[in-house]
Parts: structure tokens; C-alpha cells; sequence
């Protein structure tokens, strides 16, 4: 009877144990990565915010044409 | 029959719509530049177009470097401070020996114009591992640490500057004809002449292209961009891999800034502020993602010669000063909001 399988449930708690605290010290110190993971914003959204800043960039350079003088 | 063609005429006005999404920034982008030469045709003469891939250079080599720590998901607020100790470095050993004000009377024969490069690298590469270190070891966030960094290299700059044997702080000038030739001449070829930067700017895109795809440092640097603890699971050393892209990055900052000394002749205390802006702006515009494990060199390339592109049209508009701040903050903003949206539709 192949019994090595009987170990895992166990390695694998304590495994889970020991990568915890690591995890929470990046948590805390790293925050390298996933800049947009806490963005929730809908499609639609964020389509109209996309819309608006280039009518306002079309204004900015329109207004700014020959202003240099 | 009937409901098929709908479906595919659905599709078909998806995918498209997917495409403009996609590629909306360079669709404005080249829609302002098409305006610009509708208002002004002389903006698409041969040398104007010259000028920009000129002076796109320099700034292209910093975000060739940049990009790689776009693509782990970093930064580098450093970058043009770096490289403004590194162009005042070069210039002071570069200059002409018939200059009485020179930082270093006692070199009387020209140096080897290898020494200021390499020690240029060198100071890079130094900076690059303090920004490394601090990312990778100490687990700093790269805005921090290059931050830090950054008022360091300005520091050491403004003291290095103000250590000439005159006393003042003027600007490093006077340089000898052969660096002038080697970092700013221009190779002939019939009646046009290719600025070397150009060239040296497309020959560093394509070793760094090679790195990003060809190589184990390029895999293990998406991998890591991507899913920094995937990568660590997979036996990818993620400390190894950020070190090198910021050493790799130290090194380009060191060669852009050799480059940069030749190209604008003067070096003082503010070369190379805000270079930092134009070269993240560079990485973003050509499609390298601030969520990390996204990005392309021959991107990074567009997005240089794009952004350039831009900031010469609206010279060339006479455009003030300020409204340029604005448009390229609006720019810099819609690239984001851009990449932003990509990464919430993949979502």
C-alpha cells in the first residue's frame, strides 16, 4: 500500500501557514503589481471619461494654436 | 440563413470597434498630426522629419530602458536626473583641451572617448542597482526608491558641476570635434544626412528586442510582470530578473546620456529634468501596460517617435508652453485611461 499520499492534506496546511506571513509583509510593503486590480469602474463608464478627455484634449491644442506670441 | 448574417455583421462591427479601442490613441495621435500638416504642409519636409526621429532618440533610449520596468509592473522617477549626472560626467571629460574653463586642466590631450562612456555606464548601472536593490531585496515601491534616488543623482550633479576649478556653476560646454562626431554627427548618404544618434537608437531597439524575445531574462521579465508569484511557483528567480532590468535600464540611461551631451552641447545642473515624463509618457503611448507583463520594443519605438512627433507639432503650431503641459498631460492621461479599459475588457 502506497501510504506518501497520506502526508499531503498536512505539507500542504503547513505550506499554506508559511507563505501566509510573506504574503503579508508584501501586502504591506511591496504593492508592486496590480495597479488596476481595484479599478471598478463599468465599460461605459469609462468609455464616456475616455470620450470627454479627448474633446478636451481637441480644445486644449485648438485654443493653444497661435497662442505663442 | 437570416440570423447567421446578423451574427457575423455583429461580429464584424465588434471586431472593429475592438480595433479602434485598441489602437484609439495612435488613431488621435496621428489624426492631430494629419491636421498638422493639413494647417502647415512644410511639417512633412524630409528635414523636419529628421529632426523629430532625432531628437527622439535619447529620449527613446531612456524608455527603452523604462519599459522593462513598466513591464514588471515598476517605475524609474530617477531616469533624468541619472542621466543628467551621467551627461555631466561625460562633458566634463569631453571637453576641448583650448578651453581655458574646462573642469579638468590637467587633461591636455584628448581622452578616449570610450572612458566617458563607460564611466557613464558605470554611474547608470550604479543607479540601477541602488533602484534594483530597493525594488527587489528590500521590497520598496519603485516610486519610492527612484524618488529617492532621483534627488541623490541631482544632488551629486549640482555639487559635481560646482566643483570646477572656476568656482561657478556654468554649464559644461566646448567639446572636442571627435565626441561632437561620435555622439551627435550625422553619416551621409547621398544628399541625406542620418544623425548617428538615429542610427545608435534603432541598433539598441533592436538588441533589446532580441533581449525582450529571444532570451531567458525577457521570459522570466513577462513572467514576472504578469503574476509575480506565478512566476516565483515556476522557479523563475524574481529577484534575479528585477535586478537585471534595472541594471540593463542603469546602462541605457548611461549610453542616452553620452548621447545627450553630444546632441544638446551644454550641460548643467537641470539637463535631463523631467526626461523621466517624456519617457514613461514614450512606454505608454506605444502600448506598455502600467498592470505589468505587457509591452513591446517595437511599440515602445512608435510611441517615442510618436510622442516627439507630437511635442514638434505643436512648436511648429507655435503653441505656449503651458498648453503644451496641458495636451501632453492629456495625452499621457488618455494613454492610461486606454490601457485601463483593455485591461478591464480582458477582465
Amino acid at each position: 500500500m502506497d501510504n506518501r499520499n497520506d502526508k499531503k492534506p498536512e505539507d500542504k496546511r503547513d505550506g499554506a501557514s508559511q507563505d501566509d506571513k510573506p504574503l503579508l509583509r508584501k501586502d504591506l510593503l511591496a504593492a508592486r503589481g496590480g495597479l488596476y486590480e481595484k479599478i471598478k469602474i463599468p465599460l461605459k463608464t469609462l468609455d464616456k471619461i475616455i470620450y470627454v478627455l479627448v474633446g478636451l484634449l481637441i480644445l486644449a491644442i485648438i485654443l493653444g494654436i497661435g497662442s505663442n506670441r | 440563413m437570416g440570423s447567421n448574417m446578423e451574427k457575423v455583421k455583429q461580429e464584424n462591427r465588434q471586431s472593429a470597434g475592438m480595433f479602434l479601442l485598441n489602437n484609439a490613441l495612435y488613431i488621435i495621435l496621428l489624426l492631430i498630426l494629419a491636421t498638422v500638416v493639413i494647417i502647415r504642409p512644410d511639417f512633412a519636409r524630409l528635414d523636419n522629419i529628421i529632426n523629430i526621429v532625432k531628437q527622439a532618440s535619447t529620449k527613446g533610449i531612456l524608455a527603452l530602458g523604462c519599459a522593462g520596468l513598466i513591464v514588471l509592473a515598476g517605475t524609474d522617477l530617477s531616469i533624468g536626473r541619472v542621466l543628467g549626472l551621467c551627461a555631466a560626467v561625460t562633458a566634463s571629460l569631453v571637453q576641448s583641451a583650448t578651453y581655458v574653463q574646462r573642469m579638468y586642466p590637467q587633461i591636455t590631450e584628448p581622452l578616449n572617448l570610450m572612458i566617458p562612456l563607460l564611466l557613464a555606464i558605470t554611474i547608470g548601472v550604479a543607479f540601477g542597482a541602488i533602484n534594483g536593490f530597493g525594488v527587489a531585496k528590500l521590497h520598496l515601491h519603485a516610486f519610492i526608491i527612484t524618488l529617492g534616488t532621483s534627488l541623490i543623482a541631482w544632488g551629486i550633479n549640482s555639487l559635481y558641476i560646482e566643483s570646477q576649478p572656476s568656482g561657478t556653476a556654468q554649464a559644461l560646454s566646448t567639446f572636442t570635434k571627435d565626441f561632437l562626431n561620435t555622439a551627435a554627427g550625422n553619416w551621409i548618404i547621398g544628399t541625406v544626412r542620418i544623425p548617428k544618434v538615429v542610427l545608435y537608437f534603432l541598433a539598441l531597439a533592436v538588441i533589446m528586442h532580441i533581449i525582450w524575445t529571444r532570451t531567458r531574462l525577457g521570459k522570466n521579465m513577462f513572467a514576472v510582470g504578469g503574476n509575480e508569484e506565478a512566476a516565483a511557483v515556476s522557479g523563475v528567480s524574481v529577484t534575479r530578473t528585477i535586478m537585471y532590468v534595472y541594471l540593463i535600464a542603469g546602462a541605457l540611461y548611461g549610453i542616452a546620456a553620452y548621447l545627450e551631451a553630444g546632441r544638446i552641447q551644454s550641460v548643467g545642473t537641470n539637463t535631463g529634468i523631467n526626461y523621466e515624463l517624456d519617457a514613461i509618457s514614450a512606454c505608454v503611448i506605444g502600448g506598455v501596460s502600467f498592470s505589468g507583463g505587457v509591452g513591446t520594443i517595437p511599440g515602445v519605438v512608435i510611441g517615442a517617435i510618436i510622442l516627439q512627433a507630437i511635442n514638434y507639432s505643436l512648436v511648429f503650431l507655435s503653441v505656449n508652453p503651458y498648453y503644451q503641459y496641458i495636451i501632453r498631460g492629456l495625452i499621457i492621461i488618455i494613454a492610461v485611461a486606454i490601457d485601463v479599459r483593455k485591461y478591464l475588457a480582458k477582465k
